[in-house]
């Protein structure tokens, strides 16, 4: 682990070159950075447009942004939380733009895999739960299920949530709670018919 | 009931903190406790851990559809877009015009597929060459073209759209057909964009003529003073009124060259424009059908056009004339010194009959032009003309195609000197043409950083090499890495390609030289950059030496299959530390999660860096690859080491079997009695080890017998015997011959080698039946079955010069009835006695000797 530790310690170092290499305009740096963040970018992205093909765009163009926007980088900061911030807010605006242009922004429009691996029925099952979670999520404001990707599925912190998304880690938390609540709100009937039905199954 | 309710929102809060993952585990354990309990707040828990699986059962980000290169590739190409908004981006010259044409036909399978296209499948479009136009014909909307030449781009989509409408080849898919409608969608689209443009430029341009027509001739030269300095940026004199020219020419001179400049049309198409324009006497001419395809250079001057009785066409060519001898006496006059005798002898007033011959030694090509002197003497004798305000740099640069070589030459190199963007193309135009590119290479690396980069992407011919590396290593090192960035992509994209992909400019020059002389319809090869062993190296070291960048770079390529991974790492460790060199290949290795330690296994030359293996050896697994390639010194001790844990035993004994030398034989012997119980297994790794390298246990032994380990011997004599074959041989003779070894495993092991040997193994045996054969005479015996076995009767009987042919035939007897085996014990009993017969006689009869 001390070895890891220092060879991460050792690519943080890189990465600040890198950046301040990128901010003397050295393209090869930033491909480099690129090449570091792209899937975690994307995977954040992904989460919250819901395709493959905007989020793959939108990552895009958040490096677009953060390249002309890199002298505003403060440095020594986490240039992760940075990207994260203006990939959010990327999809923030794609997301009010289609809602203006009265455009589809459905995240059920993905097609959901089907998983035949626990049979035909139990498959179905999870299939119908993951589309009806799918419609709750669609139904949160996009700052509370942005909220609650980045800290439920992502992983991150309140403090890096905070970060991308500009606001205080109490506001954050206050969020998640919040997407919590409507979330068991708007599954309430599913999860009492799931939870009869299961509390049905082994008793008869 | 009411503490009932306070344990509930407790226990509600929980789980709210669980959903968000902030609940400890002491915490869990009492919600869990109270939700056992309670009906209301256990259903709350379930339904929640429901809405928690069923988020994680949404699909994780396809991450493995990504191509990141293509990605990066489209990140970088709208960077780009996004940074091409200033006047610059309005630069547009036929080189880029067609470049963007090239391309684009070669993107649609128009270019023949070994290295060539057809003039034919240009079908309507024709480039000239020296006016600098691009024509196109049978454009459905030429009165676009016409009014939006100020952005050459326009004039490309048109192209394509000419091209994709023109002739098709049926057989082509539709897919085609849907892109073309797709572009002509995509033309309307940015049309309005180019209006605007249009009419900023506009603006601008009648901004100016009304400014020359409200200060007209009163204070022109004050105008013309400002508008040079305005437009071209470069000092103008101030006017004379008794200029040769008169103000009006003047203007329009300096008018047509910032508008050639900034379309980027060379001076000699400002002039044809200007002289179509006059013999047109319109002077106010605007697009429209019935002139469908005006040049570039007649557009912009056409809407700047001044009355026609102020174009002097006479004085201009005169000056051009005037500055073609002033060039050639400027050469003549920097030639440098080592052909100025032979010049001497020759008429001087005609310099162009000794200069102008191709293989004597005036020959322009093999001369060397001073060009400080150049620049000076063109400068003293160009004066007047620039007094008069004629743009002298614009004018000279239809000269760098001149006839006479010697103007060409200085032409080039005063260009290169104090040239523009403009003269620039010129002198990578020069470089193609087989008779100047000396020249145009020292105007390019006159140039600096600018020139060097044109010169990464048309590398010169190997007599300039040199000359241009040099310069290279003397930028610093971010310019360094934009260089070898630079050529090394032009040069994989040539390899890869077959063509200079990376250098559309270079195809356009030569396509254009093709259709300007007038060929048509056949293929022929495009130029190609070489990339040859010596650019290959030159740009390897110079990308290493450029740091982590460079560094990156480099892996990146090897990473892609683009470069071999041997030399570039021999570029890294000859220009990078050797540790940088690991920690970056390691992380390099941990980020993109690709497997380069395959690659390293060919590593052999690595220095010996354990230090930079062992800091990482928490991840043996990772690590353990890279030692067992890069052998480092210590690591047979740390492959020794890591076998403590049970989990590393397997790698560590594989790694120490296959290392070879002392040091890896001792930890494997160590390994090997503390492992006994692997048994077989070891058997294996002693064979591999044995085989890899005999020499080692010879040497182990030499070590065992200085440290006198008797423990240690006794332990390999076991191994050898049992594991290693026949390999094991010379280190059975070794042990036999130390005082290792009790009697009895020495005469095991001399057994073995009866065995086990071969007649190679004979040499190793006699001198130890020398010297043990007075004193032991068992072993002795057992020595000579072994040469038996082994050897050739004649060795064996070598041994014993003299016995007599009576002992010779009772030990061979012996010797040939221990053959079946059966009776070896006996055999070798019998032996000894003989020998002590012999060796006995022998004592006697050499005390009886004098």
């Amino acid at each position: 682990m001390r070895g890891l530790r220092r060879l991460v310690s050792d690519s943080s170092q890189t990465e600040q070159g890198w950046i301040e290499l990128s901010k003397a305009g050295d393209r090869a740096a930033f491909d480099c950075l690129v090449r570091m963040h792209f899937e975690r970018i994307y995977s954040r992205l992904f989460r919250l447009v819901g395709n493959h093909e905007d989020a793959e765009d939108l990552t895009q163009e958040a490096f677009v942004r953060a390249y002309h926007a890199l002298e505003h980088f403060r440095s020594g900061g986490p240039f992760a939380g940075w990207l994260t911030r203006i990939a959010v807010h990327l999809a923030r605006d794609r997301a009010r733009a289609r809602r203006v242009r009265g455009e589809d922004q459905s995240l059920v429009a993905v097609d959901i895999p089907n998983d035949a691996s626990g049979g035909p029925s139990q498959s179905l099952s999870q299939r119908e739960f993951k589309h009806q979670i799918l419609c709750a999520l669609e139904r949160l404001p996009f700052h509370l299920r942005t909220a609650l990707t980045l800290r439920v599925s992502e992983g991150l912190s309140y403090a890096e949530i905070a970060d991308a998304m500009g606001l205080q880690p109490g506001t954050i938390r206050t969020h998640v709670m919040k997407a919590r609540r409507m979330l068991l709100h708007f599954l309430a009937s599913q999860l009492d018919g799931d939870q009869g039905g299961r509390k049905g199954g082994p008793s008869a | 009931m009411r503490a009932n309710a306070q344990i509930c929102r407790r226990a509600r809060r929980m789980l709210a903190l669980k959903f968000a993952g902030n609940l400890k585990l002491e915490a869990e354990f009492l919600l869990e406790s109270h939700t056992r309990a309670c009906a209301d707040c256990r259903k709350l828990q379930m339904q929640q851990d429901r809405v928690l699986e069923g988020l994680n059962l949404l699909d994780e980000a396809p991450v493995e559809g990504l191509n990141l290169r293509e990605s990066l590739q489209r990140i970088n190409s709208r960077i780009d877009a996004a940074e091409t908004h200033d006047w610059e981006a309005l630069e547009y010259s036929e080189s880029a015009t067609a470049a963007a044409l090239f391309d684009d036909l070669d993107e649609q399978g128009c270019l023949t597929e070994d290295d060539s296209y057809s003039l034919e499948e240009l079908g309507a479009i024709e480039l000239e060459a020296d006016s600098a136009t691009t024509e196109v014909a049978r454009i459905p909307s030429a009165q676009i073209v016409l009014e939006s030449d100020v952005k050459a781009r326009e004039s490309v989509l048109h192209s394509r759209d000419i091209v994709h409408s023109g002739d098709w080849d049926d057989s082509k898919d539709d897919s085609r057909r849907q892109q073309i409608t797709d572009n002509a969608r995509a033309k309307q689209l940015g049309r309005p964009r180019v209006v605007l443009t249009l009419s900023i430029a506009a603006l601008l341009i009648a901004s100016v003529g009304l400014g020359f027509a409200i200060w007209g001739r009163s204070n022109r030269a004050i105008q013309v003073e400002r508008f040079e300095a305005d437009l071209i940026g470069q000092p103008s004199s101030p006017m004379r009124d008794s200029s040769p020219v008169g103000p009006r020419a003047t203007d329009q001179e300096a008018t047509s060259e910032a508008v050639g400049e900034i379309h980027g049309v060379s001076a000699d198409a400002v002039a044809e424009a200007m002289s179509k324009a006059a013999s047109r006497q319109q002077p106010n001419l605007s697009a429209d059908s019935s002139n469908p395809a005006p040049a570039i250079g007649a557009i912009a001057f056409v809407e700047l056009s001044p009355p026609d009785q102020d174009l002097d066409r006479r004085r201009q060519q005169q000056v051009c004339s005037e500055l073609r001898t002033i060039l050639k006496s400027a050469a003549v006059e920097a030639i440098s010194s080592e052909w100025k005798g032979s010049l001497a002898g020759d008429n001087g007033s005609d310099h162009s009959s000794i200069i102008g011959m191709d293989d004597g030694p005036g020959a322009v090509g093999g001369l060397e032009l001073d060009a400080d002197t150049l620049l000076a003497r063109f400068d003293a004798l160009s004066q007047g003309l620039v007094g008069e305000g004629w743009p002298v740099l614009r004018l000279i640069e239809p000269l760098t195609k001149d006839a006479d070589e010697v103007v060409r030459a200085a032409s080039l190199r005063v260009l290169g000197r104090r040239g523009s963007n403009s003269a620039r193309r010129l002198l990578v135009a020069a470089l193609g043409r087989e008779t100047d590119p000396r020249h145009a290479v020292r105007g390019l690396m006159d140039q600096g950083f600018a020139g060097l980069l044109e010169l990464s992407e048309h590398w010169p011919g190997a007599d300039w090499r040199t000359d241009v590396q040099r310069a290279v290593q003397e930028l610093d090192d971010v310019q360094r890495l934009e260089w070898g960035r630079r050529h090394l992509e032009s040069a994989l994209a040539s390899s890869k390609q077959g063509r200079h992909a990376a250098a559309p400019k270079w195809r356009v020059e030569h396509a254009q030289g093709r259709i300007a002389s007038g060929s048509t319809g056949a293929s022929e090869s495009l130029p190609r950059a070489k990339f040859g062993a010596d650019s290959s190296r030159f740009v390897t070291d110079l990308l290493a030496g450029c740091g982590a960048p460079g560094l990156l770079l480099l892996l990146q390529k090897v990473e892609g299959g683009e470069l071999e991974f041997e030399p570039v790492l021999e570029a890294l460790t000859a220009n990078v530390a050797p540790r940088a060199v690991l920690d970056r290949v390691l992380e390099f290795d941990l980020r993109t999660k690709n497997s380069m330690g395959r690659s390293l296994r060919s590593f052999a030359s690595s220095p010996q860096e354990l230090a930079a293996l062992t800091a990482l050896g928490s991840d043996v697994e990772r690590i353990w690859p890279f030692v067992v390639a890069l052998k480092p010194s210590g690591g047979p001790g740390w492959l020794r080491a890591i076998a403590d844990d049970y989990d590393y035993l397997p790698i560590a004994l594989e790694g120490l079997s296959n290392w070879g030398g002392v040091d890896a034989a001792g930890g494997l012997l160590a390994l090997s009695q503390e492992v006994r119980s692997l048994g077989p297994q070891l058997d294996g790794f002693w064979e591999t080890s044995s085989t890899a390298d005999p020499g080692a246990i010879v040497e182990l032994i030499d070590q065992l017998a200085a440290d006198e380990d008797q423990l240690q011997a006794a332990a390999l004599l076991e191994i050898l015997i049992t594991s290693c074959g026949v390999n094991g041989v010379p280190g059975l003779v070794a042990l036999t011959s130390t005082e290792l070894l009790q009697r009895d495993d020495r005469e095991r092991a001399l057994l073995a080698v009866a065995e086990l040997g071969r007649a190679e193994h004979v040499d190793l045996l006699m001198p130890i039946f020398t010297s043990i054969g007075e004193r032991e005479r068992k072993l002795a015996a057992v020595c000579l079955l072994a040469v038996h076995r082994v050897g050739t009767d004649a060795q064996w009987l070598e041994l014993i010069p003299g016995a007599d042919s009576a002992l010779r035939d009772r030990i061979g007897s012996l010797l040939s009835s221990s053959l079946d085996g059966r009776g070896t014990a006996v055999a070798l009993t019998r032996l000894a006695r003989e020998l002590d017969t012999y060796f006995d006689k022998d004592s006697i009869g050499r005390r009886s000797m004098p």
